[in-house]
């Protein structure tokens, strides 16, 4: 069966429950990952996520799918917003769930950690191509110091030299960054 | 197809669509495009018309004036101990520099207060009679063309920083869209910003602006920004407190709606190219803020108090009780044997579960008397398992999540208090 464009399937929501949960199953990841970068908690998480699709559900007729484009983008301004409004007044708003009669959903540990686990992993590919261009001895003194919390004696003995060396590959790796962050925005 | 990451979403999105295919009248209605463009061109004429009446009557020197701007429902009263504190009664200054409205109307202007917690504040708004606040155009104050106030206390849309050993104000803000009413509560969204709630109300994309504002110290005087004209312009910093203000069309394709810089002197996202001294000696500036290590004449850092690890060490002790309201929370206790006088100090909680990737962290935004035990709670249902975490008192650094620490942070004292271990069953 050939894959249906993000506008079929919404424009399929209204007549096809599962048009939308597939909508939905495409693009959940990316917004959890999204949403994780910036809330942190699971649960919150967890929150923004349903109001975004709620959202999304509502103003369906409002995404313009023209040439196959992806609604990636348009979720993601939406989740965006949301984020925005809840910094704003200290509360993730609900009120888009509520206008569609959404009840409140009561999630398990099992997938606090599922949703977590997804945040990390995402986290983990970015830092390590951000890591990439350093020598090993710098990227492992970095990620041991800057990224584990871990001590400068105890980092020593794992990696069998002395603290002082183990501060020198530290500076000399986090300057390297500083650098190219720089000629990057150069 | 993989399994979601949030089943019990999925399966409630999926009930809430059936449900809706059997009511028909939750079915939003397609918008048809020539519909809404009318309508956004009734709402830019409607726009105009009140900011040429309003420019108008600026010119007239008279404009009405409504009530103050009030804080959302809901929004707790500042407290002269927490958080930003009070401001200080005849601190509240509006500076003399003005800059004009690429529309016209009432000039933008900048207020300046200090706080009951040594921190200080530069609000941006509108200026008329000498007064800071907002205009009721863009669907703010239901367009009533009124001038609203800013109340003095009022700590929305500041750009805060806490206050050098002179009590001198170093920061830096910028708000990416801001409509022309200078106020974002009950107004019009920027075109770009998407809401996803087809009830929300869009601004004209012309009706919105670029802000970039912040206080550079006595011995600054010019800043150099690159205009809307993609030119350099050079604007002269206001003394005594080296102030600048750029207002300019927002740039859709800036993609940039916050408000950023938390008062700390940084100057990234703004415009400004460079920053020139009395002494004649420049900096430059990138996107990312300085180009290379730029001191800034005229900061006084503040003192470091004299402690060690000896002076605030202290058993913590960590529990799980029920409270009305919230249900399960972790509690954390300690005796605070260092105090914490103003926003300069602040000790910081960490919660961190074994096995866990993530970890949660709190900070007391709070004056402290010395000897006072603390207690710091930690919202939202623990999970089972073991937390552990850590108690540091913390000076110099960012302590407070409102506000900067000026341009060269001081030496950043951090001692362990102690640390906790808490299982959870």
């Amino acid at each position: 069966m050939a894959l249906r464009s993000d506008a079929e399937l919404l424009d399929r929501s209204d007549r096809d429950a599962g048009a939308f949960t597939e909508f939905y199953r495409r693009h959940e990841r990316a917004l959890v990952v999204y949403a994780g970068r910036t809330v942190r908690d699971p649960e919150l998480v967890v929150d923004v996520v349903a109001e975004t699709f709620a959202r999304a559900y509502e103003s369906r007729a409002a995404f313009r799918g023209d040439g196959g484009r992806s609604a990636r983008g348009w979720l993601l301004g939406i989740a965006r917003h949301v984020v925005l409004a809840a910094w704003r007044t200290g509360r993730i708003q609900s009120d888009v769930r509520e206008r569609l009669g959404m009840q409140a959903i009561t999630v398990t540990d099992e997938t606090l950690r599922g949703v977590e686990h997804a945040v990390v992993e995402s986290e983990g590919a970015v830092v390590d191509a951000w890591l990439a261009d350093l020598p090993a001895d710098q990227r492992e003194a970095i990620r041991r110091r800057v990224l584990q919390d871990g001590d400068y004696d105890e980092i020593a003995r794992e990696l069998r030299c002395s603290a002082a060396v183990v501060r020198q590959r530290v500076s000399r790796g986090l300057g390297a960054l500083r650098r190219a962050a720089m000629e990057d925005a150069s | 197809m993989t399994n979601s990451l949030i089943p019990e979403l999925e399966r409630e999105l999926a009930a809430m669509v059936a449900r809706q295919a059997v009511a028909p009248a939750a079915r939003p209605a397609r918008v048809r495009r020539s519909r809404r463009l009318s309508r956004r061109a009734a709402l830019a004429f409607i726009t105009l018309l009140l900011l040429l009446a309003t420019a108008a009557l600026a010119a007239t020197g008279v404009i009405p004036v409504g009530a103050p701007v009030s804080d959302p429902p809901g929004a707790r009263p500042p407290r002269p101990n927490e958080g930003l504190g009070t401001v200080v009664a005849g601190t509240a200054k509006v500076l003399p520099l003005r800059v004009a409205d690429p529309d016209g109307g009432p000039p933008w202007g900048l207020r300046l207060t200090a706080t009951s917690r040594g921190i200080g504040c530069l609000h941006v708004g509108r200026v008329v009679d000498g007064r800071l606040g907002a205009l009721g155009t863009d669907d703010a104050f239901n367009n009533d063309g009124r001038f609203h106030p800013f109340p003095t206390g009022m700590q929305r849309l500041a750009g805060c920083a806490e206050l050098d050993g002179a009590g001198q104000l170093f920061a830096s803000s910028t708000i990416g869209a801001l409509p022309a009413a200078a106020i974002s509560d009950g107004a019009c969204y920027p075109p770009h910003e998407i809401t996803g709630d087809p009830t929300a109300r869009i601004c004209p994309a012309a009706d919105v602006r670029e802000i970039a504002f912040g206080a550079l110290g006595p011995q600054a005087r010019s800043i150099t920004y690159t205009g809307e004209d993609g030119r350099d312009h050079v604007q002269r910093t206001g003394a005594p407190y080296g102030a600048f203000l750029i207002v300019l069309r927002h740039d859709p394709r800036s993609g940039d709606f916050g408000m950023s810089g938390g008062g700390a002197l940084s100057l990234a996202n703004t415009p400004i190219t460079r920053v020139t001294w009395a002494d004649g000696h420049s900096c430059a500036v990138t996107p990312r803020g300085f180009a290379g290590p730029c001191p800034i004449p005229g900061y006084k850092p503040r003192p470091v108090p004299r402690l060690t690890t000896a002076d605030v060490r202290s058993p913590v002790r960590a529990h799980v009780e029920r409270r009305p309201g919230h249900g399960r929370v972790v509690v954390i206790r300690f005796r605070a044997r260092a105090a914490v006088t103003d926003g300069s100090s602040a000790y910081t909680i960490t919660r961190r579960l074994h096995g866990a990737h993530t970890w949660g962290s709190g900070m007391t935004e709070r004056n402290i008397r010395a000897g006072e035990i603390v207690e710091y709670v930690f919202y939202g249902p623990p999970r089972h398992g073991v937390y552990t975490g850590t108690i540091t008192y913390t000076t110099g650094g960012p302590t407070g999540y409102l506000y900067g620490t000026g341009p060269q942070a001081r030496r950043s004292l951090k001692l362990v208090v102690g640390h906790y271990t808490l299982r959870v069953r």
